[in-house]
């Protein structure tokens, strides 16, 4: 596998995802978790000004979907930085597998954050598990979803992708920062506030307190999906 | 006798024959002092008078049925034979003359006893004519008509001397000056109408050139005005401030150009800086992938992290389920791998370099590198933001100034275009002017030419009128001095004839311009109770009566007094005169004109006996043959008929006849 700098960053990232979940004691996190953390960690990432690296994922009825995510998946598995915890198929070629991160997996996590950039990124990812975790048993699902799948119903409210399921158009690109969304709307309102703050502001618990925001925004994702399940 | 004076006729004898209004021929003898004609109403009383009146001068050709529409029914005239014969005196010459009433033909003339003879009527009326000018020192026959009408004889109401300025004052001409006073004055008089009306003729036909000249001069006034929706003025106007806001546009474009110049400059550095910061980040940028690169590679490559191959290699366990596999498949996948580096799996080429492991020193100092790198490169990052959006803003404002470069173009080019149309409008005229304009200016120099024609013409007959007017005035203060002379004596006459019937009456000069008078004139007017009488309605009419007599008689006194030569005078009295107790007075004041010998003409009717009675005492004279009974010599009426025994009476009481 070609070791680049995209690469390195995003196996970083998913290394992050497996690391809070394991701080969590969340026992594993299956391919359709991992696709899920990732989608939300990304797409709300502009809230904390970090840069993630830019994953693309398109619609998929079980929710955005990166084929990178499952690449660099199967190359930590071969790094021995997460391992499978269990891995079955259906119908044939589908197959289900459930990962968790391994020792090796841990020192390299704690190595990267030498870089404080690279902390700066576990830190955010570890929020969204955290609200993740939170908000993951709220849902009414069937037996097929455990552990953070049941997260998915939350990511369905979730405007960018919400607007694309609308069409139902399997494989479309789902625009990361699309302007016309809630979710940017959201952002660029926290971002004009943050601006508007005198230079002497205490920007670092200004960050966050932001996490305080994150969780009203996964409210109002939880809402939603109430008032559609009313409707329903 | 002053010859130079007119002389008045006297009538001596009337004889009238072959005259349908009357019953029989008749004829009477004139004496000096009173003549009494007395009779009933239509009888031919006042016929008698224009007898005598038309005896003398002819009669006139508007009024030649004047004698047979004077007969109630024209088929009484049996005889054309309807004579008049006249026996008057002018001076010391006697003339006889018969003539036709009916066609004013003089049958039989004789002129101081030479008779002429009727062979030819024509010729008989031109001596006549002439003869009667000559001895009587007048220009005319006219003359005598006229003061026949206006002065001698009185018979038609309103024919007022005093109130009449202009026959007043050509009656005074006639009777007091040399025999061509009066014709020179008319003359003079008539010149200066005559120029007058050249004056105003040729004025008016001037005004009609002028009229029409300044019509076409407000048309082409109008037409070069009206060129180009403007005037000349206007335009000229318009383009002044075009070519003003030009300067100030073109200053405008040139500071903007400049302002263009200088951003385009500043633009430039700053995009120059820009990308040389945008290098320096992409720089810093690749040298922070380096590093982290090199960060990341050394972090993977901790042995601590045991690789799939590594695994294969020493452990020989499977990288897929982490299963114990024989040591000889171990090997020959490690052999793919290393040595042939080709993917155990698909046998693809492998580029997969082993990178040695890094300590931690070495990590920390990577990281602070990069942390370093970071931050300038976030420095720079922040730095090439601002000057981005310096840039930015300069291109916003250029695009604004190239914005304002077109528009000020599109501006200029407009107004270019509009100076280029007002200069084009303001050629057209001269070209018009050619063309159209020059059919005005033809006009017009005809016109003005006509008017300058017509200026002379006016000019002379100006010259000619103030020539004749000055002619004129010489000759009326020349008969004003003679007015002067005899205004005293008149007065005075005036005074003792209206006494006996107005207290304070004096006669006063007043100068007025009679209609048709070209100057003004002096004339007599009545004054009393203070107030001057310049029009008969101011006065009664017994008033206007009694004093148009006593003027009349004081007229015909002081011309006898002045001249020495006689006048006969005629008054009918008319009805208004008669009021109570007017009667005597008008007869005494009669009666004193008769008294020193004048001839004196009175036709009453005999409806007046008090009236007639103070005439008879006065006149203290035979009156049975100074009365010509018209009773006797008149067609009556059935009417008058019956009556004729008490008009007999009374005639017979009164004259004795």
């Amino acid at each position: 596998m070609l070791l680049d700098n995209k690469t390195f960053k995003r196996s970083n990232e998913i290394l992050y995802v497996f690391y809070s979940a394991d701080e969590l004691a969340l026992p594993f996190l299956s391919k359709i978790g991992i696709q899920k953390c990732i989608y939300l960690s990304e797409i709300l990432s502009p809230l904390k000004e970090i840069i993630l690296s830019f994953l693309n994922f398109i619609y998929l009825h079980k929710g955005p979907y990166s084929k990178d995510i499952q690449n660099i998946l199967d190359y930590l598995v071969a790094l021995d930085g997460i391992e499978v915890d269990s891995f079955s198929t259906y119908r044939r070629k589908n197959s289900y597998a459930n990962y968790k991160i391994t020792e090796a997996g841990k020192s390299l996590v704690e190595d990267l954050i030498y870089d404080p950039m690279e902390k700066e990124k576990l830190q955010w990812i570890r929020i969204v598990l955290k609200l993740i975790d939170a908000y993951k048993d709220a849902f009414d699902l069937s037996e097929e979803y455990k552990g953070v799948d049941k997260i998915i119903d939350l990511v369905y409210q979730e405007p960018s992708f919400y607007e694309i399921s609308q069409r139902n158009i399997k494989g479309e690109f789902i625009p990361m920062g699309n302007k016309n969304t809630l979710t940017m709307e959201l952002i660029r309102f926290l971002e004009k506030a943050e601006k508007a703050l005198p230079p002497n502001f205490d920007r670092e618990k200004y960050k966050l307190d932001l996490e305080m925001v994150l969780l009203v925004f996964f409210e109002y994702l939880y809402v939603e999906y109430l008032s559609k399940k009313v409707q329903i | 006798m002053k010859d130079e004076y007119i002389k008045l006729p006297i009538i001596k004898e009337v004889e009238v024959k072959g005259y349908e209004l009357f019953k029989s021929d008749w004829k009477y003898e004139f004496k000096n002092g009173l003549n009494l004609f007395v009779g009933g109403n239509r009888l031919g009383k006042t016929t008698t008078v224009y007898i005598i009146l038309y005896g003398i001068v002819g009669i006139p050709q508007e009024n030649k049925n004047f004698f047979s529409d004077r007969v109630v029914y024209r088929e009484q005239i049996k005889d054309v034979r309807s004579t008049v014969r006249l026996n008057f005196d002018i001076g010391s010459n006697c003339i006889e003359i018969e003539r036709n009433l009916l066609n004013s033909q003089i049958n039989y003339l004789s002129i101081n006893r030479q008779i002429y003879k009727k062979d030819d009527a024509q010729i008989l009326e031109e001596i006549y004519s002439k003869e009667i000018v000559s001895m009587a020192s007048i220009s005319s026959l006219d003359d005598y008509k006229f003061l026949l009408e206006k002065l001698l004889i009185r018979e038609e109401e309103g024919n007022y001397l005093l109130w009449d300025p202009e026959a007043q004052i050509r009656v005074l001409r006639l009777l007091f000056n040399y025999e061509k006073f009066d014709e020179e004055f008319r003359k003079f008089e008539g010149d200066v109408r005559k120029f007058d009306t050249d004056v105003r003729g040729q004025q008016d036909i001037q005004a009609q050139f002028r009229k029409r000249l300044d019509s076409i001069k407000v048309q082409k006034s109008s037409k070069i005005k009206n060129m180009g929706g403007f005037g000349l003025q206007e335009l000229e106007k318009r383009l002044e401030e075009l070519n003003k806001d030009k300067v100030a546009l073109h200053s405008s474009y040139k500071s903007i150009l400049e302002k263009i110049e200088n951003m385009e400059r500043d633009k430039k550095q700053s995009t120059q800086i820009v990308h040389g910061l945008s290098n320096e980040i992409e720089e810093l940028d690749s040298e922070i992938i380096r590093i982290e690169n090199t960060f990341f590679k050394s972090v993977y490559s901790d042995p601590k992290i045991q690789l799939a191959d590594h695994k294969l290699k020493y452990y020989q366990i499977c990288m897929f389920c982490n299963k114990k596999i024989p040591k000889e498949k171990a090997r020959s996948i490690v052999d793919e791998i290393e040595n042939k580096k080709r993917c155990p799996v698909c046998s693809s080429e492998f580029k997969r370099e082993i990178e040695d492991h890094i300590d931690e020193r070495g990590r920390t100092r990577l990281v602070d590198d990069l942390v370093k790198k970071r931050k300038v490169s976030k420095e720079k990052k922040r730095e090439l933001s601002l000057r981005q959006k310096h840039l930015d803003d300069m291109s916003k404002k250029l695009k604004g100034l190239w914005t304002g470069k077109s528009k000020a173009e599109v501006e200029i080019e407009s107004q270019i275009l509009a100076i280029d149309d007002i200069k084009l409008k303001l050629s057209r005229p001269s070209i018009e002017r050619k063309e159209e304009i020059a059919v005005y200016d033809r006009d017009i120099k005809i016109l003005q030419e006509q008017v300058d024609y017509f200026q002379k013409i006016i000019d002379k007959a100006k010259y000619n009128r103030t020539k004749a007017l000055d002619d004129l005035k010489k000759k009326n203060d020349e008969f004003n001095q003679t007015l002067e002379k005899m205004s005293n004596a008149l007065a005075r006459k005036f005074k003792e004839y209206v006494n006996r019937f107005l207290d304070e009456c004096d006669l006063v000069v007043k100068k007025r311009k009679p209609k048709g008078s070209m100057i003004s004139l002096k004339v007599f007017i009545p004054k009393f109770n203070g107030r001057e009488r310049i029009f008969v309605s101011q006065v009664s009419k017994s008033e206007a009566i009694f004093l148009e007599y006593a003027f009349r008689m004081s007229l015909c006194e002081l011309f006898k007094q002045i001249t020495g030569n006689e006048s006969l005078l005629v008054i009918e009295t008319s009805e208004g005169t008669f009021d109570i107790g007017n009667a005597r007075i008008l007869a005494e004041i009669i009666s004193r004109f008769y008294s020193n010998d004048s001839y004196l003409l009175v036709i009453s009717n005999l409806g007046r006996t008090d009236f007639l009675r103070v005439l008879i005492e006065k006149t203290k004279k035979d009156i049975s043959n100074r009365v010509l009974n018209f009773l006797e010599i008149g067609r009556l009426s059935e009417e008058q008929e019956r009556d004729r025994g008490g008009f007999d009476e009374i005639l017979k009481e009164l004259f004795n006849i």
